[in-house]
């Protein structure tokens, strides 16, 4: 267990730094304290005491914690007994109030970190006239048997200590006998032991846990302020960080949180986790964007790095931290804990805190690292046709009658190529080749599968590799935490390149006694290469190999728009080779990408007076991506390009290139975002009375901005090797009306004659942007405070409000400017006297808040007015302006109200947990609101409606059996949430069932609603019926309203969690983790093609051609209808009939359940005896095993964590396995 | 040390007000580059460069409409549901929450006309003067818009029926709010477009510098077509003269395009035919599509020295085949972008019209050679004798022309709507028919238009959207 008691750290302007230290060093040179030697206190703080009292040894301490950062540590029945003494009013030091009273009782203290610990004196020891040189060895654990790290091994009477490893252990040489040994460990109580010569070797030395001291360093962070958790009423929640440390398969923070956090959902189902990757408490939003929640590090908001526009994009930041730097993560759930945040908080917050040195001692190095293969995707999952099947599938619907050769052929500015199977039946429709011979060749292409081909040549294994070397130590004043980290990520796409390198320092300083200050510095380096690879997987043709037996590439230009006929002619007359080989095409392009980030925080801490204290936080981030494309001329997409705009006046001339043919298109795009945020905050904490009052606040105010610009240039002709390109000026090209260039061999614009003379339109090139630039600024002001008071220990009431202000373009004044506040109290029920006597209680708590968050628009996409952007067309001889959002003049923030019940547990020290429960009421959801026709557009981005989340959250954490050797420990978290949507302001009322089916979010639904026909199985002529709701069965389309359209629940799974078990067995360790879903729905893979003539890949696309196996179960003949749902396939839809009956019925909507176990680890500490003294302390090393499907709750083999809930699948990736050592030294 | 800790106090107080006042107006009131809000002349001058503007994309039902086309299989079943229903003149086009095609783009060109002639005469940084010119154009604008969308949804212009004969809703505000329309009258529509095209003439410029920009001429000529569609043939006459003389004069390139020198369709913006240009989808017309021919009868208008017939037909499909209907060609235009603007053919055969039912007959015939010399090879171009005598056969032959030049192109079935209530040349609505062949040439299906079906109905949608809107029947 790790605790830290670091206050609060912010900044300052340069300015103001400045003039304060002026002061402050000042007020150091008219104020000097006096250290006292026996005390151990490094700043012994001044103590004021207002008025002459008589003060228990308790008030005491309370009045010392009130008035400095100090904690203690005391065993507290002895202490409540000892008499009170009288302290007239005045300023005193800490040590001498604290020896004035424990002297008298018998008592003494010592000091460290902070920490006051509190200790009963030992009698005088005699000395032992056989004093003897002994080394010592032993071991602390707590009464469970649990090794603690960490705990000092103190000599009483020199400055010699040690800190236990891992395993609890410790070494002394050269001590004498007759020495006591102080072991000291945050939360337990202190114990002395008196070295012998018997008890020197194997000293086993078991601390009792100080329970009130215990929940006393249980701290929350907020971002603004960290605080003690007994005195917030707010939901915060935290990880089990051990867990999230040795989760290693991933550097993803994201990934790491998985099942860690009750009410926290890490969406990794495709479509999910590219809108909601991270969900705090359900969705508080239904337009897709904006929905992830902020994510705060080192006291600041990490700014949206990428230039994509969904909201993985507002945690993409986070891809820069390494987890490994993370010191701890709070979640902040409900109105209370986030509303600090404003009109960013309404989907929650996570807090994360890096590492910091500490001050004490020497330094410490970790070197951690580990590796992670994914094996290959598995192709079978997507469930297509194999070639066989395909082959007699596309014979089956072959109808030459309605698709005539010439028009598959056919070719005027666009065309497809002719697929081989469809070739071999053209030909013999046409008598071009006997029957015999198209059976020899079909039945040859039925033979061959592909599959491995794909496997093996586009795809790979993934491994990913990390190595973090860091580094932590100080001294007096002086602490540092510094890490260098590299990642190298190889993607399952052959000739991917991915590496990352991180250094990150974090400093302290002490300046003076009154001023901290903090630097955090990091750095992130990546490169990124990708080649040329085609996108394919097993939906495309299945007999298309790649690569023959001698190991040649295999062309397949039929995928491109030309048929053979069309190409040779067009290479005939261009002399350029149109031919297609994918294989070939790799390196003939490529994108690399660097990306340089760096984060920088500086924090200013001063000590004004009596708990007044200021605060500036002062950051800068950058991140900087440089982007570079260049596709060879040799290159397919070129090639035809070239030829688009290859001039032959006459069949047989010699064709003119009017782009370059050498070199390749190049194009260089630069991205920086800079974001900074100025914070000044005063923060005043205090308590009276034997803290019978404490009162913390903290006011402040806070700018921020974001800055995004992009550069654009791109160039063709470009030859790598002389950085050279050629520049033309395409418009001189042109045909005298219209930029047109004539007789063109492949015209894109108009074909007069097939084959030459056809015109391409120069427009095109000529207003090919070889520059631009693009800039978007954000820019917020906010004002905020907050207050916790707390009466007797008992009663707390928390109250906040912030009020934010944006430059929120286009917006009216009067839709910003409304502050969000909260209120909150909780009662400590476990301290009043009637639960004294529960000896199983440690601790209980109730906690009750309610408040207001916001969620405002992006700048740009929602406006109270129209909002105007250029166009630029050949059509006119200026550029024109657009509206690229028509005004809203209802428009404004929307807000979620949060109430929050929960209760805060600890029984017997070995159930502990909370449960929540709240509802969460947004209003004005942002979103897309359609509008009446006749206004002019057909939606508008506004206020859509309302929504509301009730849920509750269990977390649970136990610890079943504690032996000597042997402990077995387990984290429940649990979250169960259900929204529904109460309002929606929709003018366009949904009358037909054909739109509710496709419908996620209607009145009186929860959001994310997935509807279906009511699916009445096939009639006789294989077409699917629809059941109204007055029974009526009809295959009739344009039938149904939305009465007859069936709820089947939502997408969003109800119940979400982790549940993780930890075994260790003497130096090994096993952790399992489960994460599960439950209780949502999704429609099923069905085959959804049901008419045409061709199966046929379109045009360079490797996904497609392929069909659903269940195409083969369709209705054949009457009485098929028996045995399948699935409708019967046509040539030409009659539209007598809607196949979406079934597609969308409710027979295809299957539970979208599973649980996963989502890691195995492994963990073994080798023995320490066999490092002797070189220097390392401890290695550890890990074995994992993810993402282990246990059970999903439908009989497709589906994993719905690799299906799309609309109903299709996306690849399975392979087992992932991953092996770690870590070694502290 | 208490004074030390007040010294203190006022810096830190002095500090606070140094950075937390130093905010806020001015560091949030920022622009985003790349983006306005319209608040300067120059910015609603630049709205009407908008290619949503010009481009009125499937505003094109009238093409399927029109009883000049034939259709024939296997192409006209692949063609999407809502063209085979136009054409089969069936009474609900639309399915259930489909966009309605006539609606989509214009609406949003309305949006900006009202959102112009509303906001312009508060707008910064100009004149006036400007200001008027460009309400004007708005004006103009959306008088075009509203004759479009009374000649699809109201019945053609009848003095007798028009101030209770339902039209299109009256939309002069752009908000987006707005909801629950109600139609007016027809006559109440065009009141609407006189006003506007009437306050607007005197305003707008004389020169322009593109095509998509209205003038003086381009509104009178709109104005005399409104006029003459509504049968005040003495009103529009004026109107029609002016406009064919001043549209020689407005800085740009405009004229008939003389087919006996070259055939070539330009872009709109080029075209010299287009006195204002606006244009919609016609996939009919362009050289691969065979949704629709036009029927032997009025391929039978044509004479073999017409250059639009050698030009612009073809009796073949694709692979060589023949049409398999006798006398049925193929139209090929070049491109399937049809030209609906206002055109200067059409203002040639408008005068033409006027002046004949005027009974000025050389005036008309004047007009129609004029025309026609541009259209058929040199000696081939005179109206024959027997017809420039007589007026209804003049007017006849007029109408007959207007097929001859604008076949396909949409255009068509605004005639037959307002020929049915014409008063010289009534014709009833049971005469237009349309037909589907099979692909073996023989008559699949025969459609008869009716009364009802001279207005097309609104969708589903837009009558889910506005309870208190009347459809057509």
């Amino acid at each position: 267990m790790k605790i830290n008691l670091t206050p609060n750290h912010g900044f300052l302007s340069r300015i103001a730094q400045h003039l304060i230290m002026r002061t402050l060093i000042f007020m150091l040179c008219a104020t000097t304290f006096a250290l006292s030697p026996n005390s151990g206190f490094s700043q012994d703080a001044s103590i004021a005491i207002s008025k002459d009292q008589t003060l228990s040894l308790e008030e005491v301490f309370n009045l010392i914690k009130a008035q400095t950062d100090y904690n203690f540590v005391y065993r507290s029945n002895e202490l409540t007994k000892a008499p009170t003494f009288e302290v007239s009013s005045g300023i005193y030091k800490t040590s001498d109030l604290l020896n004035e009273g424990l002297d008298r009782i018998g008592y003494q203290y010592s000091f460290e970190n902070n920490v006051v610990i509190v200790s009963r004196k030992k009698a005088q020891t005699p000395i032992l006239n056989t004093q003897q040189q002994v080394t010592v060895s032993g071991v602390v654990r707590d009464s469970l048997g649990v090794p603690l790290a960490g705990a000092t091994v103190q000599l009483k009477d020199s400055n010699r200590a040690v800190s236990t490893n891992m395993e609890g252990e410790f070494k002394f040489a050269n001590v004498a006998t007759g020495t006591s040994l102080l072991i000291t460990y945050i939360g337990f109580l202190n114990q002395e032991v008196i070295l012998t010569a018997d008890n020197a070797k194997n000293l086993i030395v078991v601390l009792k846990a100080d329970v009130s001291a215990l929940d006393e360093v249980v701290l929350v962070s907020t971002g603004y302020q960290t605080i003690a958790k007994e005195r917030s009423a707010g939901s915060f929640a935290k990880p089990d960080m051990e867990v999230f440390q040795n989760r290693s398969s991933t550097m993803n923070v994201a990934e790491r949180l998985d099942g860690l956090i009750p009410g926290l959902t890490v969406n990794s189902s495709p479509g999910a986790e590219l809108f909601n990757p991270l969900l705090v408490r359900g969705l508080a939003t239904v337009q897709l964007l904006n929905s992830s929640p902020l994510i705060v590090v080192d006291g600041v908001p990490i700014p949206d790095i990428s230039t994509q526009t969904n909201s993985a994009a507002a945690i993409s930041g986070l891809a820069n931290i390494n987890p490994q730097d993370i010191r701890d993560i709070t979640v902040l759930k409900d109105a209370t804990a986030a509303s600090i945040w404003g009109s960013r908080a309404a989907n929650g917050v996570i807090v994360i805190n890096t590492k910091r040195g500490s001050s004490s001692g020497a330094v410490s190095f970790q070197y951690d690292t580990f590796i992670t293969m994914d094996g290959r995707p598995d192709q079978d999952y997507l469930r297509t046709l194999k070639s066989a099947d395909f082959i007699a599938v596309a014979e089956q619907i072959f109808n030459p009658d309605i698709n005539p050769y010439e028009n598959a052929v056919g070719y005027g500015i666009s065309g497809n190529g002719i697929s081989p199977h469809e070739q071999i039946l053209y030909d013999r429709n046409r008598g071009v080749i006997s029957e015999g011979i198209a059976r020899q060749r079909l039945d040859s292409l039925a033979a061959i599968n592909n599959r491995s081909q794909i496997n093996n040549l586009f795809y790979r294994p993934s491994i990913l590799t990390t190595h973090t070397l860091s580094a932590s130590g100080g001294k007096k004043g002086y602490s540092f935490y510094a890490s260098g980290n590299y990642t190298g990520r190889q993607s399952n796409t052959p000739g991917e390149k991915d590496n990352r390198y991180k250094l990150n320092l974090r400093q302290n300083f002490d300046v003076g006694n009154r001023i901290n200050i903090d630097i955090i510095t990091d750095l992130t380096y990546q490169n990124r290469f990708s080649p040329n690879n085609i996108n394919i997987n097993s939906r495309f043709l299945p007999y298309q190999l790649f690569r023959d037996a001698n190991g040649n590439n295999i062309e397949t230009s039929y995928m491109t728009e030309l048929n053979d006929e069309v190409r040779s002619e067009f290479e005939q007359a261009s002399l350029v080779d149109l031919s297609y080989t994918p294989l070939d095409e790799l390196d003939l392009a490529y994108t690399k990408n660097m990306t340089k980030s760096m984060r920088n925080i500086l924090g200013v801490d001063l000590d004004i007076f009596e708990g007044l204290k200021f605060q500036g936080t002062y950051s800068y981030t950058l991140n900087a991506v440089d982007n570079e494309e260049y596709t060879d001329h040799l290159a397919i997409a070129e090639r035809q390009e070239l030829v688009e705009y290859t001039v032959v006046s006459s069949p047989g001339a010699t064709p003119q290139y009017i782009l370059p043919n050498t070199g390749g298109k190049y194009a260089a795009r630069s991205s920086d975002v800079e974001a900074w945020t100025v914070r000044n905050q005063l923060s005043f904490g205090k308590d009276w009375n034997d803290r019978m009052h404490q009162l913390n606040i903290i006011a402040g105010h806070e700018a921020q901005q974001q800055m995004s610009t992009t550069k654009l240039s791109q160039v063709r002709g470009y030859d790598d090797r002389l950085q050279s390109y050629e520049q033309r000026e395409y418009g001189t090209y042109a045909i005298p009306i219209g930029n047109f260039l004539g007789n063109v061999v492949k015209p894109n614009f108009f074909e007069f004659f097939p084959g030459y003379g056809g015109l391409s339109n120069l427009q095109p090139l000529i207003s090919e942007r070889y520059f631009g630039r693009n800039e978007t600024t954000t820019r917020f002001i906010s004002y905020y405070g907050n207050a916790a008071y707390t009466f007797n220990r008992k009663y707390t009431l928390n109250a906040s409000i912030r009020a934010d202000q944006s430059n929120l373009f286009g917006l009216d004044k009067s839709a910003q400017n409304r502050p969000v506040w909260s209120v909150g109290g909780k009662w400590n029920i476990g301290r009043e006297s009637f639960f004294q006597s529960a000896d199983w209680l440690n601790s209980l708590a109730l906690r009750a808040t309610y408040g207001i968050t916001g969620n405002a628009p992006k700048p740009g996409d929602a406006a109270s007015f129209d909002i105007l952007v250029p166009i630029s067309s050949a059509f006119f001889p200026e550029t024109g302006l657009r509206i690229s959002t028509p005004g809203n003049r209802k428009l404004s923030w929307e807000r979620t109200a949060t109430t929050n019940l929960g209760i805060d547990y600890n029984i017997n020290g070995r159930i502990t947990g909370s449960l929540d429960y709240y509802q969460r009421k947004t209003s004005d959801l942002l979103g897309t609101i359609p509008t009446n026709v006749f206004t002019g557009y057909s939606s508008v981005n506004g206020n859509l409606g309302d929504l509301e989340n009730d849920g509750f959250e269990i977390g649970l954490n136990t610890i079943n059996i504690a032996l000597k050797d042997f402990t077995w420990s387990s984290q429940l978290n649990m979250a169960f949430n259900e929204n529904k949507i109460t309002n929606l302001r929709l003018i366009n009322e949904t009358t037909t069932g054909d739109t509710r089916v496709n419908e996620q979010f209607v009145v009186g639904y929860p959001a994310f609603s997935l509807f279906a026909f009511d699916y009445a199985g096939l009639d006789e002529n294989g077409d699917p019926q629809v059941r109204l709701a007055d029974g009526t069965i009809t295959t009739e389309p344009n039938v149904t309203t939305p009465e007859d359209i069936k709820h089947m629940g939502t997408t969003q799974p109800k119940w979400n969690g982790g549940f993780g078990n930890t075994f260790s067995y003497k130096n090994l360790s096993l952790n399992v983790n489960t994460v599960f879903s439950l209780g949502h729905v999704m429609r099923r893979d069905v085959n959804n093609r049901y008419q045409g003539t061709r199966l046929d890949a379109a045009n360079y696309n490797f996904t497609s051609g392929n069909i659903n196996e269940d195409f083969l179960d369709r209705w054949m003949e009457p009485g098929d209808e028996e045995f399948t749902d699935i409708p019967r396939f046509v040539d030409i839809e009659s539209g007598n009939r809607d196949t979406d009956y079934y597609v969308n019925g409710d027979s295809n909507i299957i539970s979208a359940s599973y649980i996963k176990i989502r890691d195995i680890n492994l963990l073994y500490r080798l023995p320490n005896n066999i490092f002797g003294n070189s220097g390392i302390d401890q290695v550890t090393l890990r074995g994992q095993v993810s993402n282990i499907l246990l059970w999903a709750d439908n009989d497709y083999d589906i994993d719905p964590e690799y299906h799309f809930y609309g109903g299709s699948r996306v690849l399975r990736r392979g087992q992932r396995v991953t092996l770690g050592l870590n070694v502290k030294f | 040390m208490k004074n030390i800790y007040k010294t203190y106090y006022k810096i830190l107080i002095c500090l606070s007000i140094l950075v937390f006042g130093s905010c806020s107006n001015e560091f949030l009131e920022i622009v985003p580059k790349g983006q306005l809000i319209g608040e300067k002349v120059v910015d609603y001058d630049k709205l009407f460069y908008n290619l949503n503007l010009v481009n009125l994309r499937s505003a094109n039902g009238q093409a399927y409409l029109g009883a000049e086309s034939t259709a024939f299989e296997p192409f006209f079943g692949n063609t999407e549901l809502r063209r085979q229903r136009f054409f089969k003149w069936e009474a609900d086009v639309y399915d259930n929450d489909e966009n309605m095609g006539e609606l989509e783009v214009t609406m949003e060109n309305l949006y900006i006309y009202n959102k112009i002639i509303n906001e312009i005469l508060i707008a910064t940084d100009g004149t006036e003067e400007q200001k008027r010119v460009l309400q004007a154009e708005a004006k103009a604008g959306r008088a075009w818009v509203y004759f479009l969308m009374v000649n699809y949804f109201g019945m053609p212009y009848n003095d007798q029926t028009s101030s209770t004969d339902l039209g299109f809703p009256i939309v002069t505000v752009a908000d987006l709010a707005a909801t629950d329309f109600e139609r007016a009258t027809v006559q109440e529509n065009y009141d609407l477009i006189i006003k506007d095209l009437t306050e607007a003439i005197p305003d707008l410029p004389t020169q322009i510098d593109s095509r998509f920009r209205f003038t003086r001429a381009a509104a009178k000529g709109l104005l005399g077509k409104v006029y003459t569609f509504m049968g005040k043939f003495a009103e529009a006459r004026p109107l029609l003269d002016e406009a064919l003389v001043e549209q020689y004069n407005i800085g740009i390139e405009v004229g008939l395009i003389d087919y006996n020198e070259q055939y070539e369709r330009p872009n709109a913006q080029l075209d010299p035919q287009n006195l204002y240009g606006k244009q919609i989808v016609i996939a009919a017309i362009a050289n691969r599509e065979y949704e629709l021919v036009v029927k032997p009868e009025v391929m039978a208008l044509y004479n073999d020295n017409d250059l639009r017939f050698q030009l612009l037909y073809t009796p073949s499909l694709q692979s060589g085949a023949p049409i398999p209907i006798d006398g049925a060609y193929k139209k090929n235009v070049g491109t399937s972008q049809s030209q609906i603007g206002v055109r200067v053919p059409e203002l040639y055969l408008l005068s033409a019209e006027v002046k004949c039912r005027l009974n000025d007959l050389s005036g008309a015939v004047d007009d129609l050679e004029f025309l026609r010399g541009k259209r058929l090879m040199p000696g081939f171009s005179d109206v024959p004798a027997e017809i420039a005598s007589n007026r209804e056969e003049l007017l006849r032959f007029i109408f007959d022309e207007r097929l001859r030049e604008f076949a396909l192109e949409g255009y068509h079935w605004f005639d037959m709507r307002r020929l049915t209530v014409d008063p010289d040349i009534p014709t009833p609505v049971s005469s237009y028919t349309h037909k589907i062949y099979n692909a073996d040439g023989s008559l699949q299906d025969e459609y008869q238009l009716t009364q009802d079906r001279l207005v097309v109905k609104f969708s589903p949608t837009v009558m889910d959207q506005n309870p208190n809107l009347i459809n057509n029947d």
